[in-house]
């Protein structure tokens, strides 16, 4: 898979967080579908090597969304540069438009 | 243990508000083939099971299925929002308004409310796969037939992900009934249950 190089905070739109949650969307569903795969074939070695390379690619792409808009899941919010709690003023996935 | 992200598994952007067909999607968020019923279904399905991949496709299934009770919440939110009073009388929303308002509360289309008579966790692992498989068909059908109902493409493009999900389970489903009968009796599948009568070597039914 090609992956751009992270966005600079100048370009920091909605589009462009719209266009960085999509990919992760995208690389989170490969991980589940691969998941629920491999929770039945767990011998599969070229599935395993494919989830490991998923999973390294949605942390990276986790942490810059983090770094740029907040953190996702709590978790990541060792990512973000905010003194505030971000997470709690972060838009809720319901919300729509570019949510 | 579960973790919330503050993100959908498949994006939702409806503009058009649309309670009629809003009326008829709840039933996958809280109705007989919805995905509360299969999220509940799986979850309690899973302690009882003996064999680690099952119990963990279980698990990892019904995480999912939270997820698209989420998603399903979400459309009918967005079909929902912003109603006016005049709107929500002409498209037959007002038997549901009343009681909610514009809150989400799971019930099927006709307005019966969730209950766990909608599913079963039977402590048999072949009774409770075959019931799986069965959900997912159920499901699917519940998602094609939507489908027949809905013409606005921000709705269509999230229900039809949806519907290819219901697919996905019921082929894994399969090749979990498919590794438990290989651990069972090839003489008789039902010789006994392995999640009864598995560590019972004085079981009668193991005679």
């Amino acid at each position: 898979m090609m992956y751009r190089q992270p966005m600079s905070p100048q370009y920091n739109t909605d589009m462009n967080r719209n266009n960085l949650l999509k990919e992760i969307s995208m690389v989170d569903f490969a991980i589940v579908d691969l998941n629920q795969y491999l929770d039945t074939h767990p011998d599969d070695s070229d599935a395993v090597a494919y989830i490991k390379q998923y999973i390294t690619i949605l942390c990276r792409l986790r942490q810059e969304y983090a770094s740029l808009y907040g953190p996702l899941s709590i978790y990541d919010a060792c990512y973000s540069d905010c003194n505030d709690w971000r997470w709690a003023r972060m838009p809720l996935p319901w919300e729509g438009g570019c949510n | 243990m579960w973790n919330y992200e503050k993100r959908l598994q498949f994006p939702i952007d409806i503009k058009t508000p649309n309670a009629e067909i809003a009326k008829v999607i709840i039933t996958q968020y809280g109705g007989p083939d919805g995905e509360l019923s299969a999220s509940m279904r799986y979850l309690s399905q899973r302690y009882t099971i003996p064999y680690r991949e099952v119990a963990g496709l279980l698990t990892d299934i019904g995480t999912e299925e939270l997820a698209h009770f989420e998603m399903i919440g979400a459309i009918v939110h967005q079909l929902t929002k912003n109603l006016s009073v005049e709107e929500i009388e002409k498209q037959g929303f007002a038997p549901y308004y009343v009681d909610h308002t514009l809150a989400l509360w799971p019930q099927a289309a006709g307005g019966i409310p969730f209950n766990s008579c909608q599913f079963q966790s039977k402590g048999d692992v072949l009774t409770d796969l075959f019931e799986d498989l069965a959900a997912e068909q159920k499901a699917r059908t519940t998602y094609d037939n939507i489908l027949r109902l809905v013409k606005d493409p921000d709705v269509c493009a999230p229900i039809r992900f949806l519907r290819a999900r219901e697919i996905v389970h019921f082929q894994r489903f399969g090749e979990a009934l498919r590794i438990v009968q290989e651990k069972l009796d090839p003489v008789n599948f039902y010789q006994y249950n392995p999640e009864f009568d598995g560590s019972r070597t004085d079981c009668d039914c193991n005679k």
